[in-house]
């Protein structure tokens, strides 16, 4: 298995704690106290595990958040710019979709957003922040 | 008009950029097309009948000459020569081939244009009322708060994989020129303090296989709470709407299955200790975004009145609003001569209304949702030379807003997912009815109709359920059949349209039409129109007309 | 995915060519953009050697959208509607026929 981090780095573990997983069309109406939590995509096109991650840093869950499931690299601002700190990536996937492609995810991505999120581990400051916060 | 700075300038890039590199990954096998498909269908790439096309952004219908030359520059180059304008104030290239769109999608980033989220399951290019700014009845200018969503819902991670497409319309006047009610959601914009607006928010309208009027969601809202309720409104969908049916995946079926009072609950749930600080600089962006909408570059003129005979008295009658500052004139231009194709322009056509608007209308050209153009600032004293110049280049129909200035989707000439024609269709009409209106108006008599629209699949983009008439494309055993619907309506009085009764052939559609028409025109009261008599007489006496006797189709 | 649309009957292997998008048929051993030069498959077995190769073709990332297109075993005119439409082209005369760019 192979972690991309909102850093850019993209490494193949043996061993990953992924915590405590939960499907991401059911975010949890209680804030969770667990240190990790792996959110699995029920498939590509699939966007509710972002509104799933938002949802728990919007709870003040403050541990790790991990994406996983069948992800595209095109798809890690997403998941860092909705609240997770890692992308979960099988070797299959990893070895298929090229691991330069995953390294290089956040580079060619669009990183900088106009609005901000809460909880947004990714690489943008904000169009908006910047043009007024002098 | 809102003009790029140096963020919107990269922000653009970088999405073009982006895509060039995606289109090498789905080259080299990285990406499969499954995976390759909702990326290039947020960058307005879809695989048609017969080719890529590619979907433009036109944001609140609003083009400088210089970026409808970019257009021209586009069909000329990279198409057949002409292009689309859609029902949501996009361009469609028909004839666009993969290799090249990356390199079109460069030449739109250097004009300050961009196809982003002009498909796919995401926040679609927002839309407006083609006269926003120069309307006399204008409350709001309604462009600043498009803007202001272009802005906040472009690459937004989270609604990028929405369980269906996310349409939002805003207007600013009690005259609905953009059909609001029929979006996912819509905005009605209203004064409120130190010129923020205020807003009525609409949800669950649209039309498909289920069309639905919109219901207020909540009224009187307070600019400082319009970006986080539409952020949860949309969270709320995101969670919720159904993913296993494509036809029951629009907001307007969440909204109907959860009922209205529950959506909103969850929405205000959502919404309930949220940290707002993402949105603190809405308010000074706005402002900011205002600024450049907010100075007509016009000396007030003369208020003088014009008017004139046969064909330019037409034009003048139809085609020209009143405009907010005395002495000018909004100058729509119709795409739908007599036997036109609705919405195809050519580049040379494209080029000639870019050089008419830098010559009378301040550089500036609008898009409208019935497939026309709009020069919206033209002095009075400048109308019949826009007229003459219109007339040479065959663009001067004086039908706005008649029967005949059709409504069409591109069908099954074109599209992948459509069930019959509807082009032919629209051609064959304007025929007929072009030649009642200039007869009727030969007679003194009045010649306004019934909005017509056709659409050639269930998904309406051709509007049929919002028009007066509307003609739907089915196919029944393999042939083309077409259904009536009467007294649909797209304004502020939004309703969707009544299934008259059996279908037609497309040949049988001229004629009937014509007798819908005639029925009205027998029953119709004084300076009554076509949907008030609907709404008087009901059905029956049109369908009587319509399938007492059977259609005679010369040969 | 090649798949099988509708009825039953002589077909032929159609698909668009990935980077110009044209519309393309298989003709044995590559693909044609004239449906002259298709192959017809006149049993299940020979639809299914042209699904799967339509499968292949796919996943060699040379056509998109492959799919099978059934025929009237008497006209050779597509039986769907949708086929009929695509093989025409649109039924009016186009402003230019060809795109400039290089």
């Amino acid at each position: 298995m192979w972690l991309l981090d909102d850093h850019g780095n993209f490494d193949r573990h043996e061993a990953i704690d992924t915590g405590r997983e939960i499907p991401g069309e059911t975010p949890p109406t209680a804030l969770p106290n667990d240190e990790v939590i792996t959110v699995r995509f029920g498939g590509y096109a699939d966007g509710r595990g972002f509104s799933t991650g938002n949802r728990l840093r919007k709870m003040g869950f403050s541990g790790r958040l991990i994406a996983a499931g069948p992800l595209a690299p095109d798809q890690a601002r997403h998941a860092f710019q909705s609240g997770f700190d890692a992308v979960l990536v099988e070797d299959d996937a990893a070895e298929r979709q090229g691991e330069r492609a995953w390294r290089e995810a956040i580079k060619h991505s669009v990183g900088e957003l106009y609005v901000s999120g809460i909880g947004s581990h990714g690489p943008e400051r904000g169009i908006w922040r910047a043009r007024h916060d002098h | 008009m809102y003009q790029y700075d140096g963020y919107d300038q990269a922000f653009v890039a970088a999405r073009a950029a982006e895509f060039r590199e995606q289109v090498g990954r789905r080259l080299t096998g990285q990406l499969t097309e499954d995976e390759f498909k909702p990326l290039r269908l947020k960058n307005g790439l879809y695989l048609q009948l017969h080719a890529y096309m590619l979907r433009i952004a036109i944001p609140y219908g609003v083009l400088s000459s210089k970026q409808m030359r970019t257009l021209a520059h586009l069909a000329e180059n990279y198409d057949r020569g002409y292009g689309h304008f859609t029902t949501r104030q996009n361009i469609q290239f028909n004839w666009t081939e993969l290799r090249h769109v990356p390199d079109m999608l460069d030449l739109l980033a250097e004009a300050g244009m961009h196809a982003i989220q002009t498909s796919g399951n995401c926040i679609r290019n927002v839309t407006t009322d083609a006269f926003a700014g120069v309307a006399g009845d204008e409350e709001v200018d309604p462009r600043a708060t498009c803007e202001l969503l272009r802005q906040w819902s472009s690459a937004h991670p989270e609604f990028a994989f929405l369980p269906r497409k996310f349409k939002i319309a805003v207007i600013g006047a009690n005259a609905d020129r953009a059909a609001m009610k029929f979006h996912d959601i819509g905005l009605r914009a209203y004064p409120g303090e130190n010129g923020l607006p205020r807003y009525d928010i609409w949800v669950g309208g649209g039309q498909g296989r289920t069309p639905r009027v919109a219901q207020l969601f909540e009224a009187d809202v307070p600019f400082e709470r319009l970006l986080p309720t539409l952020d949860a409104m949309l969270r709320v969908y995101n969670l919720h709407g159904r993913r296993d049916n494509k036809y029951k995946a629009r907001i307007k079926i969440l909204v109907a299955e959860m009922g209205l009072e529950a959506y909103r609950a969850e929405v205000y749930a959502d919404m309930e200790g949220r940290d707002l600080s993402p949105f603190a600089e809405a308010a000074p962006e706005y402002e900011r975004i205002l600024a450049h909408f907010a100075t007509l570059p016009l000396p007030e003129g003369e208020d003088v009145t014009i008017s004139g005979d046969g064909a330019f008295g037409e034009w003048i009658d139809q085609n020209v609003t009143a405009h907010k500052v005395p002495g000018y004139a909004v100058v729509s231009v119709s795409l739908k001569a007599r036997g036109a194709i609705p919405g195809d322009a050519t580049g040379e056509e494209m080029r000639m209304i870019a050089d008419l608007a830098e010559r009378y209308s301040g550089g500036e050209i609008r898009v409208t949702h019935r497939q026309n153009l709009v020069l919206p600032s033209v002095r009075a004293a400048d109308l019949e030379a826009v007229f003459e110049a219109l007339v040479e280049a065959g663009l001067a129909t004086g039908n706005i807003g008649l029967s005949s200035d059709i409504i069409a989707c591109p069908g099954l000439d074109y599209c992948a997912l459509a069930t019959a024609r509807s082009i032919p269709i629209a051609q064959a009409l304007s025929e007929r009815l072009r030649s009642r209106e200039i007869r009727v108006r030969q007679e003194g008599r009045d010649a306004s109709g019934p909005t017509l629209n056709i659409s050639g699949c269930i998904n309406a983009c051709g509007h049929h359920h919002a028009a007066n008439i509307g003609i739907l494309g089915l196919n029944k055993a393999e042939s083309e059949s077409y259904q009536i619907t009467l007294g649909g309506r797209a304004d502020e009085g939004a309703a969707v349209g009544e299934i008259l009764g059996p279908g037609f052939t497309a040949e049988e559609i001229p004629d009937v039409v014509e007798r819908i028409i005639e029925t009205w025109d027998a029953h119709r009261a004084e300076g009554e129109s076509f949907a008030e008599s609907y709404a008087r007489l009901g059905k029956d006496v049109f369908k009587a007309a319509v399938y007492e006797e059977p259609v005679n189709v010369a040969a | 995915m090649a798949k099988v649309r509708g009825p039953k009957g002589p077909s032929i292997l159609t698909a668009n060519e990935i980077l110009s998008g044209e519309v393309v048929y298989w003709s044995g051993d590559a693909w044609s953009r004239s449906v002259d030069d298709a192959v017809r498959a006149g049993d299940d077995g020979a639809r299914e050697t042209l699904t799967a190769t339509g499968k292949a073709e796919e996943d060699a990332n040379r056509v998109v959208g492959a799919y099978l297109v059934v025929l009237d075993a008497v006209t050779s005119v597509p039986v769907e509607l949708r086929e009929r439409r695509r093989l025409a082209g649109p039924s009016f005369p186009l402003p230019h026929s060809a795109p400039h760019a290089a």
